[in-house]
């Protein structure tokens, strides 16, 4: 029952896009990258944000923190691994967590706090947060 | 100490947000990329400048977050302020508030530091606290 929590690990080629007049990785690019390899995460759980959009109720889970330590720094021309895992679904609230290897090392860590909508024509916002359906949940966790 | 607060204003564009109609969140951290810089240069540290007649090599990023309350949409105009909330040691901390409409809908806070040229370490670089005469073009000048 208690199967593994899914992992998700993304492997990316620093190039010129990505970098700063430092010839390191320009740090919001790094944010793009967690934003990314959240997706893959949820894909790999066999939710497709995209499919999920306009045919249910969910209207996606927007961040409310977002956070990130650097320990070295990475360069134009490095390729490095991502490893991003759910570490925590608490009643509304999606805790994921990236971990970026350069040559082995840890490069740094992220993490994001997010919480899952839904629509609510009633609210002026047009949605709200709702806890996260059981199935999905399970899903994410990787226990089913 | 009482350090200035540096004001300014952004539109937010097409080109700024994701397919939920919102900025995209990593663009945040864009915004307060050029708001630390343009903090310096107000007070006339120019970067590349710097990084042509001086030692110094840039100011390289430690630890950064943010906290989201309100989204942010296509079209709106946020108001960015922008300030040194502390020097400790070689480290200093700054922060960001984006208000839309009057409401706060984000705070930003980076964690960075002075880098000079050091050809002796491994990394080429070493940080050094923020210098005096900068420090004190930052800071509100107390009436004499």
């Amino acid at each position: 029952m208690d199967a593994a929590p899914q992992k998700s690990r993304v492997v990316r080629d620093i190039q010129f896009a990505d970098c700063d007049p430092a010839q390191i990785m320009f740090y919001p690019r790094f944010f793009e990258q967690f934003v990314r390899c959240t997706e893959v995460l949820f894909r790999k759980a066999g939710v497709h944000w995209d499919k999920m959009y306009g045919k249910t109720d969910y209207a996606g889970t927007p961040i409310v923190d977002a956070s990130a330590k650097f320990h070295r720094p990475v360069r134009f021309g490095d390729t490095v691994e991502i490893d991003s895992w759910i570490e925590e679904i608490k009643g509304k609230v999606i805790v994921m967590r990236h971990e970026v290897y350069n040559r082995g090392e840890l490069a740094l860590e992220g993490r994001e706090v997010r919480v899952y909508t839904v629509h609510d024509p009633k609210s002026d916002k047009g949605i709200k947060a709702a806890p996260v359906p059981e199935a999905l949940r399970a899903r994410l966790l990787g226990t089913r | 100490m009482k350090m200035k607060v540096f004001k300014s204003t952004r539109h937010i564009n097409f080109a700024d947000c994701d397919p939920a109609q919102i900025v995209f969140y990593p663009r945040f951290f864009e915004m307060f990329d050029r708001c630390t810089e343009n903090m310096f240069r107000d007070v006339g540290f120019y970067w590349e400048v710097a990084q042509a007649t001086t030692n110094y090599v840039g100011m390289p990023l430690i630890e950064v977050s943010a906290k989201f309350h309100r989204p942010v949409r296509f079209g709106d105009t946020v108001e960015i302020e922008t300030w040194i909330e502390e020097i400790k040691g070689k480290v200093y901390v700054v922060l960001h508030k984006i208000v839309n409409k009057g409401v706060l809908s984000l705070e930003g806070r980076e964690v960075r530091c002075y880098a000079v040229k050091a050809p002796e370490h491994a990394s080429g670089i070493r940080a050094i606290p923020l210098p005096a005469d900068l420090v004190d073009r930052l800071a509100v000048k107390e009436p004499a």
